[in-house]
This record gives structure tokens, sequence and C-alpha cells, in this order.
């Protein structure tokens, strides 16, 4: 297996405040890897520094052979990174359409030759055209059914259940190799958080790796091929899903009172 | 790695879902019915108004859709930049008043008054983008009062500039002598001071709504005024959209400023004094969303304009013998305000994400 996204000892935080004190991870082609850990623990923070949201002061983050650390979300999109936030990841007065055309704008030609449209040297994805786009937009809308009928409400009108399915949908616009998914299940009914994992896995067999943050670690660790275990900005655990779903420390350390 | 392009849909799936798209949702139904319900309840009211005071309320109602054309206007580049810059531009009145002089002194020099107007839209615009990279660009991520004091700074440089070159005086826009245009009798409309600041204040409406509803800049500006963050992180180039902003407020500043000046005269305090009305009419709206300054910039253009003959009523002695009674027009917007936010506060459950995630 070839290795897809790595983070190598980082160091990052908010400002003075320093969360990440050295943290490593690696996610293969295809695989999907859980980050669980204690709040605080730096989860969210390692997938913002990974996907340039946050500057590391300290490490790399590697994808395939390319060195990315500090480059612009923009540019890890057009690379082919995608990153579902945790909260207010939709945009609510766009039409659920119009999310998912937002999901593919770095990739649309304009049907104008402006000339500062010119392309990024990153650009490693064919451009579309919007004809193209708003076919692609039906097609990723294939996996999500319960979508179909809503293309044309805002998606601020939406439930919570159905804003966290569009914000899959809108990343999934370029089908891009790595996902980075922030606390999938943030807010959401255990029913629905069934749904949203079933899709999230449905999204990984098609080939996209993803790295979730959880804090519902029983289900994550489920799910997901391999999982680390982060306390306190540091790595703690690191494993098959399974093993660490059935470690002795793990359990007792993080996987009390959930479920 | 599955590649997105060439895995081509069957057709036939396609045909039914593309007109499903077509079809208007509940949500555009309800705002339908809500929007005619509110036309007929207006319209009952000044046909109302029309039975006690007669065909001269008319007149004022007219007259109020002009002003709200020039409100409107105005509201949107206001609210635009509000939206995507998320600071309140003080300026925007100094703006206005720059926009009209430039178009003064450009129809003094040969120019007509339609050019003079078309290129201080056009200057205006790269003024915007000006003010962004040499001033508000510098101030960014630090916090909403920085550029809110850097725009006051803004609006009274430009204000004292126009002095300094044209002088304190009055001036006028040359304007042919015309009789007004009568619609029914006893209602009439002056060709240019009214049905062309209509006109051009309905095509910037029009052209607004196209540019934020049908093309990808439009709905990227949407986007990022939504949430900045979530627009960068989806690869928004925030950048070019922060600049389209500039570009659309400071060209809508212009016109908002030529229609202004065509309507009264031009002063170096004309935009400044009217700044409070359009923020009114932004914030009546929902800061931050175009739609709503242009209902806001309605209700306000047509409630100061159509309060005239009530406060003239209140002036004669044997009701209340207001002084200056009509001088008062001015704060009919802000008691609308007042009742609009009191009721916004009661009924909003808490969604501030209008503006969401800044």
């Amino acid at each position: 297996m070839k290795l897809l996204l790595q983070a190598q000892n980082l160091r990052s935080g908010y400002g003075e405040m320093e969360i990440l004190h050295g943290v490593s991870m690696t996610l293969e082609e295809g695989e999907m890897v859980a980050l669980i850990g204690p709040n605080g623990a730096g989860k969210s923070t390692l997938i913002k520094t990974m996907f340039g949201l946050l500057r590391p002061t300290e490490g790399r983050v590697l994808f395939r052979d390319t060195d990315i650390t500090g480059f612009h979300p923009r540019d890890l999109v057009i690379m082919g990174l995608g990153y579902v936030p945790q909260t207010n990841n939709t945009f609510p007065t766009l039409t659920v359409l119009e999310n998912l055309e937002m999901g593919a704008i770095t990739r649309r030609i304009s049907p104008i030759p402006l000339p500062w449209n010119r392309g990024s040297q990153k650009r490693t994805q064919a451009r579309m055209t919007d004809a193209q786009i708003r076919k692609r937009a039906t097609e990723t809308i294939e996996l999500f059914p319960n979508l179909q009928p809503k293309l044309r409400e805002a998606a601020g009108s939406l439930s919570g259940g159905e804003q966290q399915m569009v914000a899959l949908a809108k990343s999934m616009m370029l089908d891009p190799d790595v996902l980075l998914i922030d606390e999938p299940s943030a807010g959401l009914a255990p029913k629905l958080v069934d749904n949203v994992f079933s899709k999230i896995v449905e999204i990984n067999k098609q080939g996209t790796g993803i790295v979730m943050v959880e804090q519902n670690a029983k289900k994550a660790l489920a799910i997901a091929h391999r999982g680390y275990v982060l306390e306190t900005g540091r790595n703690r655990f690191e494993g098959t899903g399974d093993w660490l779903l059935h470690n002795t420390d793990v359990g007792k350390l993080y996987l009390g009172g959930q479920g | 790695m599955a590649q997105v392009s060439g895995s081509l849909p069957s057709p036939t799936s396609r045909g039914s879902t593309r007109w499903a798209a077509l079809r208007p949702t509940r949500q555009f139904r309800r705002r339908l019915f809500q929007a005619s319900i509110v036309t007929v309840l207006f319209l009952a009211f000044v046909g109302g108004l029309t039975v006690l005071f007669g065909t001269i309320i008319l007149q004022y109602a007219v007259g109020g859709l002009v002003v709200s054309s020039i409100v409107i206007v105005a509201a949107i580049g206001l609210t635009v930049l509000y939206g995507i810059r998320g600071f309140a531009n003080f300026a925007y009145g100094d703006l206005m008043t720059l926009g009209a002089y430039l178009a003064l002194l450009l129809s003094l020099n040969g120019l007509s008054l339609i050019w003079g107007a078309i290129v201080s839209f056009l200057v205006l615009a790269v003024v915007g983008v000006l003010l962004e990279v040499v001033i508000f660009a510098r101030l960014e991520g630090r916090g909403p009062v920085p550029p809110i004091v850097a725009s006051v700074g803004v609006g009274l440089i430009i204000q004292n500039g126009v002095r300094a070159v044209a002088g304190t005086q009055e001036w006028l826009y040359p304007v042919p002598a015309s009789q007004d245009i009568v619609l029914i009798p006893g209602v009439g409309l002056h060709p240019v001071r009214g049905f062309l600041t209509l006109g051009v204040g309905l095509t910037l409406v029009f052209s607004a709504h196209v540019l934020l509803k049908y093309t990808n800049l439009g709905k990227a500006m949407r986007a990022t005024a939504d949430n900045l963050e979530l627009a960068k992180a989806t690869g928004i180039d925030t950048k070019r959209v922060t600049y389209a902003a500039w570009v659309v407020s400071c060209s809508f500043a212009s016109t908002a400023g030529v229609l202004l000046g065509l309507g009264t005269a031009l002063n170096p305090t004309m935009g400044f004094d009217i700044i409070l009305l359009i923020f009114a009419a932004v914030i009546v709206g929902g800061i931050g969303s175009p739609y709503g300054a242009m209902l806001g910039g309605l209700l306000v253009g047509l409630s100061q304009e159509m309060s005239v003959p009530f406060l003239l009523w209140l002036e004669r002695p044997d009701v209340i013998g207001l002084q200056f009674g009509t001088a008062y027009k001015v704060a009919i917007p802000f008691i609308i305000l007042f009742v609009v936010l009191g009721e916004r506060r009661r009924s909003e459950t808490p969604t501030g994400e209008a503006n969401g995630g800044r």
C-alpha cells in the first residue's frame, strides 16, 4: 500500500497556545483512519493543521510525496484533498445544488476567458465546464437519495442530518483522494449517526482515504481500518480499529461511558 | 483513484431530474404567497389612503418609489460589502458623494451626464479595489473595529477632498428642464428625476439579482458571506470575491450618488447626510443580505415619503399644530426600524447564521 497522507511530528495550535506537541499519523490509500481521544486532545487541531487552516510551528505534512506543510486550503482542494468541518459545514443561504456547485468551484472553467482565470501550478485534475459540474452534482446526489427532492431548497432550511449529508456530498463533488472529516456525528440523533457513518463507509469503499475525528469512539473504531488515540496533544495508542476496540487500556481510559 | 470526468450518466434518468429542478420548491411557493399578501395589503393601504386623502397620496407613493430606488441601490452596495468583509463601511455615503461629483466634473467638461455617470461607475469600482488593497486588506484579522474606524477616516478624507476641489456651494446637474409626465390626473413624474431614476434603480437591482443568483461569482459571493472559513476550505478564491464585493459596492455607490444628486443638488455632505437612512434600510432587511436590502430600501423610501401627508395633517392648527411637521419624515424609517428590530428579536430563533461563522 502506498502512503497517501502523513503528518510528521506536528506542533501546532492557536496563536501562542500550542495544542499539538508533536503528533504523527499516516493514511494509506483507500484506508479509513479514526482519530479519537478525550476533549482537548487535539484531534480537530490535527486535521485543521493538515488541511492548512492552522500553520504548524514544527513538523511536516506530506501528501503522496509532496510536502504540503503550510499550503493554502484552496491549493490542497485542487490537489485532491477535502475537508468537512464539524459545524457550519454548508452555506445556509445557498440551495443544496448551489452548495454542490461550490464544492467543484476549483475545477470550474469560466466560460469567459479572463486573464486571472489561469490555472494553478498544483492542479492535477482535469477542469470541468458548468454543464459537467451540474452533471457531476446529479451523480453525487445519487449517493444521498434523500437530498434528491431538496436540491433547490436552501441548505439552512434542512435538518441537521440532511445538512451533514449536504456537507459530505459537497466534499465528494471532486472525488477527493483524501477526505478529512471533523466529527460527523456532532449534534445528530443516534439513528442519524448510523446513517452518516454508513455513507462515510460507502465513500471510503469508492476509494477515498478518510481521516475522521470522532467523539463517538466505539462507532468510529468499528468502521475504521485503523485508529489513533491522542491525549493532550500527543500520540497515545495506535493500531487497527479492532485492536483498539478490544484493548483494555484504551477501553478503560477512553471508551468508558461512550457507545 | 477514481476519476470524476468520463463517467457519463444515462440520459434517461437525467431528464426527469432536470425538470424536477425547475419545479418551484415549497419554500419558493411560500415566499411567493407571502410576497403577494404583502403586496395586496400594501395596495389596499394605499387605496384606503387615496380614498381618505385623494390622489395626492398616489403622488407621494410614486415619489416614495423614486426615493426607494436610490436607497435600494445604495443599500445593496453597503450590504454586499458588509456580508463579505464583515464591517460596516462608514465611508459609503462619501463614496456616493465622490461618485456624484465625478459625474458632475465629467459632465461639465464635455461628456453628457449619462456618460459621466458610466465613467464614474467604473472609476469608483477601481477606487473600491484600491481601498481594499491600500487600506482594508492590512486590517484583516484584527476584529471589526479597526476597519470601521478606518472607513470613517476614509469618509472624512473624501468629504473634505470634495470640499477642497468643488467648494461648499451647491451644484446642479445639467438636466434639461421639462414638464412632469402626468400618469393620472394629479399624479405626475419628472422624466429624468423620476422615470430615469426608477429605471436605473430597477436595472441595477435586476443586475444584482442576476449576478448573485445566476453567475458563479455571485454564488461564490453569497457563499463567502455565509461562511468565510468554509468558503476558504471549499476552495473558493476569497480574495477575488473580496475584490468583486468592493467593485459592486463602490460602483453602486457611484450610481446611487448620481441619482441622489439628480433628485436634489450636489453638496459635499450629500452622501454623509443620507448614510443613516441607508443603514436603516440595510438593517431592516437584515444586514449582509442583498435581498433584504431591497425590501428594506423599499420600506424606508415609501414610509418616508408617504408619511408626508400624515405629517401635513398634524401640522394643521386644529389637529396638533405640529411645527415644521414634514421635517419629521426622516424619522419615520427609524420608527419602522425599531418596530422591525423588536419584532425580529421576539420571533427569531437563534439563526444569526445569515452571516454565520464569523
